[in-house]
């Protein structure tokens, strides 16, 4: 499997299994919130249930910096559009 | 604070539209002065003419060569030059505030792009309809104080009213562009009356409106202001019904 799931090897004991079963669903469970994708260890995108538990579209640059958020404003969750400049946080340059 | 300066699109300020556009190929002396726009508002246009089709050498369509106005039916072009003397005009318009009703797609690009983050959006910081200050009306003390707004902080202000002065505070490095028309009641066309032009302190203009850019010291610690000179009226004076429309970018 490409991504986060493990699958579970014929060899392994039923305990094991299971337990390995159920931290799939919890890898699950959290992409139904918050669906990041990433490369080289560094977002690229994510999608849903923000670090700052407001919603939407972030895209990330080159260098792990968040440059464009489609969504909900930090502070009052208004939605808009917002995209920095090289070097700035979409996030933190948003009131 | 949130700095304009440092996004290159922000919803919180408005991407202003162009809600006309036409290309004009006028000739002094045998073109029709004016023609419909079909807007079915006064639109605030703005543009710039060549008297080569290469727009080589270009021009603001409000220098003292070629003007035009606008009123809810008709552009008119106002040329200087002798006859036979031909133009070449690329005239836009914006909605004033006041306007609130539907209008026509307009959109264009010279790329294949409608919007590309690649350019920088100028936010449109503020924008207004106010009329002079009312020199003979007592029941209207808010109009001796004048109207002052903070922009390019927390999105788009609107700014409506009678005053003779708004002033517009804002932060450095923010160093924002003003656009001005004034509707004249006496005729009630719209004409540009000025792009880009500041006036430091001291060096103001007496023929309303014009903006005055203050310099830092008054304000201090960066803090900077426009001042937006809309004039006064009296009861009976011509332009006691006048309004200067204006856009502020940042």
């Amino acid at each position: 499997m490409p991504n986060r799931f493990t699958p579970i090897t014929s060899t392994q004991s039923t305990k094991a299994a299971l337990q390995q079963i159920n931290q799939n669903f919890m890898q699950l469970d959290a992409e139904a919130f918050t669906k990041t994708v990433q490369k080289g260890g560094n977002n690229q995108v994510m999608f849903g249930k923000l670090p700052n538990n407001r919603y939407g579209l972030l895209i990330y640059d080159d260098g792990g910096m968040p440059r464009i958020l489609i969504g909900q404003a930090p502070k009052d969750g208004r939605p808009g559009v917002w995209i920095t400049k090289s070097g700035f946080d979409v996030i933190n340059e948003i009131d | 604070m949130q700095y304009p300066t440092h996004f290159i699109a922000n919803s919180d300020y408005p991407f202003d539209m162009i809600i006309y556009y036409k290309y004009v190929e006028f000739t002094k002396g045998t073109s029709p002065t004016s023609f419909a726009h079909n807007l079915g508002f006064t639109p605030l246009i703005f543009g710039s003419y060549s008297t080569t089709e290469d727009f080589e050498i270009t021009r603001s369509l409000c220098d003292n060569r070629v003007q035009i106005e606008s009123d809810e039916t008709n552009l008119y072009i106002d040329a200087g030059g002798s006859a036979g003397t031909k133009y070449y005009m690329k005239i836009y318009g914006f909605a004033p505030i006041s306007w609130t009703g539907d209008c026509k797609p307009t959109a264009q690009s010279n790329t294949a792009l409608l919007f590309d983050t690649d350019n920088e959006y100028s936010p449109l910081l503020a924008a207004g309809a106010v009329q002079p200050r009312r020199m003979d009306n007592p029941y209207t003390p808010g109009e001796q104080t004048g109207l002052a707004q903070t922009i390019g902080e927390t999105g788009y202000v609107e700014i409506e009213g009678r005053s003779s002065d708004i002033s517009l505070y804002y932060q450095e490095p923010l160093a924002p562009m003003v656009m001005m028309w004034l509707t004249k009641a006496q005729t009630n066309r719209t004409i540009l009356k000025s792009n880009t032009i500041f006036f430091e302190t001291g060096h103001g203009l007496r023929e309303a409106p014009y903006a005055t850019y203050n310099v830092a010291g008054a304000q201090g610690d960066g803090k900077m202001a426009i001042a937006i000179n809309v004039g006064t009226t009296r009861t009976g004076m011509p332009n006691y019904n006048d309004t200067v429309h204006f856009r502020v970018y940042g």
